[in-house]
């Protein structure tokens, strides 16, 4: 799966890199792999898998899929 | 005793000549701690109510914080403020950079400036030696031509200069000011009221250090080494320093809350044009910061492959004059910001001026004989370029859109009012309140029109996990809300959120420090007020700093006549949006009103006419003002 890690969620993944390539072997709950990232998910505040708006703790990810992933904005 | 202060303000008087200098008390200073307070303080004692904005008598406050220039990163805020030709109401904008810091080594907290000068000038101050110097030379000229220019002839190349543009000179209702060409006062036209008075620049240099001034300097400066650390340990501040607000566009446009085509749309499908990945690649050539600040939020560019003077558009500047305007040529964008910056515009204003009229021509309610030939349509960079020298020279069709959207829709007539997105007469943000509905009542409230810089924004507090509203538990927000939901609690998180904002611009810290926003706790930044001047305020101490400020700027606008019903929004905001997720949805109107109800409570105002009670006012120690009042509002 492609990772893609928006506005400051960035900051808790490895080498603070916004896009990720991960390897799963089987259809895997998005909200499980982002844990084993380290990523917080409270942070998530939209998440979109193949350019579809999706709730992150019913996403199931596998293959090819692209995942975007965005922190509540604030102003400024 | 050291508190912080220089205690002393500058006072001008342009038509005259006269220079003097006031030594304000403790005890004064106290209460209205710098910035925000106290421009309103001396605006409302010195300015008559219904003073013509243009005219010599009003008053130009320009004032730091107390902190600013203190060793702790964005602490570097000054505020300007005047009566606003383009709201007519309170006039005020705050900007970073290294001015407000060099004015108080230079000696002052303040300068006041009342009257005309009866020829251009500018003013040099230097270590408490001030005088007032001829600037026909630098009339006309870009803000770089006379920036350099005036560091040329006083022979210093530290100096550092505030200015206005031709923006300014040629009185454009929504024309600013700019620090060392990169930061700039923009909002509610205070540049046009210094171009009124003939007044092109001011030039400080000094050789205080805050430290001199501070009441314990060692507990700051190892609070600023703490925080100067702090920074890239957030990941709020982080993300500042890595992408800055650019970084802003694709997150708003994907939750559908990117302003596109004058507020009709939130999603825009130029957005890969605009976002991150693009402003690096085809702008980006360095990172700069204001004074003493680790957080380095600014940018600098290339615009066509040329080094730019003025650094780079901030999402503000992306958002008005691209997917606001219909247009993803970042190129264009880019240049529109160096316009703006070059002869001073607001680029909020002028983008959702030129957004407005863009409008109106597809509407046919403008046609090519109006915009002199212009082919006026959403998308097209070229005649938004070419409009933008119009506006800023008062050009053609320029001289009515330098009048702002809401004077040029009473002249253009028919439905051009629903088209003109502004409140008080200032343009909107880019910030799409049908998904942030506090930064709507922000928008509706603020005492200067509409402005996004009110309160911290909804989204940062719809999670009770999330960093930023954790951090906001130490201001005594403590209950997650949904970003799209106006209720009790909603306005208790306003109320709070907006004494914060305001304590912020009293003080001179930046919205990009303290928390919720960013990565000062609230706890660092009572420690930071408190080892500057020894005055041992409690967190209920810094909000009231704010609440009085705020209610300074309520009481000016209520002697100007405003009321409840100019605490509102755009008519198109209660209408569904155009596309994206959003698709369909408005702001609530009864829930706005009801809101709004609660939200004057909270601050102690009549219901019916907005007005602060006596007794709120007299907790504020503000009993004072009550006097200034309108006498038909004073129950």
């Amino acid at each position: 799966m492609k990772l893609y890690a928006g506005g400051h969620l960035d900051f808790y993944l490895p080498n603070r890199r916004s896009r990720v390539e991960i390897e799963l072997k089987a259809p895997t709950r998005l909200s499980e792999v982002l844990a084993g990232l380290g990523l917080p998910l409270a942070e998530v505040h939209l998440t979109v898998v193949n350019g579809q708006m999706v709730d992150l703790q019913a996403a199931i990810v596998f293959g090819q899929d692209e995942v975007k992933l965005y922190p509540a904005v604030n102003g400024g | 005793m050291a508190y912080g202060s220089t205690a002393k303000i500058l006072r001008v008087n342009l038509s005259t000549g006269a220079l003097e200098v006031e030594t304000l008390s403790e005890d004064f200073y106290r209460l209205y701690p710098g910035g925000k307070a106290l421009a309103g303080y001396i605006l409302l004692n010195e300015l008559p109510a219904h003073t013509e904005p243009f005219a010599p008598e009003n008053v130009l406050v320009i004032a730091n914080g107390l902190l600013t220039g203190a060793p702790v990163s964005t602490a570097t805020r000054y505020v300007v403020s005047a009566r606003s030709p383009l709201t007519g109401g309170y006039g005020e904008s705050e900007a970073g950079g290294f001015w407000g810091p060099e004015l108080k080594m230079a000696g002052f907290e303040a300068i006041v400036v009342k009257g005309r000068a009866p020829q251009p000038v500018y003013l040099w101050i230097q270590d408490g030696v001030t005088e007032i110097r001829p600037a026909a030379h630098l009339w006309g000229r870009t803000t770089a031509e006379a920036q350099e220019t005036i560091r040329a002839e006083l022979g210093d190349e530290k100096i550092r200069v505030l200015q206005i543009g031709i923006g300014g000179e040629n009185l454009v209702r929504y024309a600013g000011l700019t620090n060392d060409l990169r930061h700039f006062n923009g909002r509610t036209g205070m540049g046009a009221v210094m171009g009124s008075k003939n007044l092109r620049a001011i030039a400080v240099r000094g050789s205080l250090r805050y430290q001199s001034l501070a009441h314990d300097p060692e507990t700051l400066l190892a609070l600023g080494r703490k925080l100067s650390k702090a920074v890239r340990d957030n990941p709020l501040s982080w993300d500042l320093q890595v992408r800055g607000t650019p970084g802003l566009v694709e997150p708003l446009n994907t939750a559908g809350i990117l302003p596109t085509r004058n507020f009709r749309q939130g999603a825009f499908e130029g957005v890969d044009e605009l976002k991150w990945e693009a402003y690096e690649k085809q702008l980006l050539t360095a990172r700069r910061s204001c004074y003493a600040c680790a957080v380095r939020c600014k940018r600098e560019v290339a615009v066509n492959g040329q080094p730019s003077p003025y650094g780079g558009p901030e999402y503000e500047t992306l958002g008005a004059f691209g997917p606001n305007c219909g247009i993803s040529d970042l190129q264009a964008i880019a240049k529109a910001n160096e316009l703006c910056n070059a002869y001073m515009l607001d680029s909020i204003s002028a983008g959702a001026t030129i957004a407005f009229a863009m409008e109106c021509f597809e509407h046919g309610l403008i046609g090519l004989e109006d915009t002199g030939g212009l082919d006026l349509r959403f998308g097209n960079a070229e005649a938004m370029l070419a409009m933008l020298e119009k506006i800023a020279r008062r050009e053609g069709f320029g001289n009515l859109l330098a009048e702002g959207s809401k004077r040029a829709a009473e002249k253009i007539g028919g439905e051009a009012k629903f088209f003109t997105i502004q409140v008080k007469g200032q343009e909107l943000a880019m910030h799409e309140p049908r998904g942030k509905y506090n930064v709507g009542m922000g928008y509706a409230i603020s005492e200067i029109g509409a402005d996004h810089l009110v309160v911290a924004h909804d989204p940062a507090f719809a999670n009770p996990e999330a960093i930023q509203f954790k951090s906001a538990a130490a201001l005594g927000i403590t209950v997650a809300q949904p970003s799209r939901l106006l209720n009790a609690e909603k306005m208790k998180h306003f109320y709070i959120l907006e004494k914060w904002g305001s304590m912020e611009k009293t003080t001179g810290y930046c919205f990009f420090g303290p928390a919720p926003r960013s990565f000062i706790h609230p706890d660092d930044v009572l420690l930071s007020i408190n080892a500057a001047t020894g005055w041992n305020m409690t967190m209920d101490d810094l909000l009231q700093i704010g609440e009085r400020g705020t209610n300074l700027a309520r009481i000016f606008n209520l002697r100007q006549g405003f009321s409840r019903q100019d605490d509102t929004l755009p008519e198109r905001i209660f209408q569904g949006l155009e596309n994206g997720p959003l698709q369909g949805l408005g702001l609530p109107r009864d829930d706005f009103e009801q809101a709004l109800t609660i939200l004057y409570a909270l601050k102690g105002w009549n219901a019916e006419t907005g007005v602060p009670t006596r007794e709120r006012l007299e907790s504020l120690a503000l009993g004072w003002a009550a006097e200034m009042l309108p006498v038909d509002t004073q129950k």
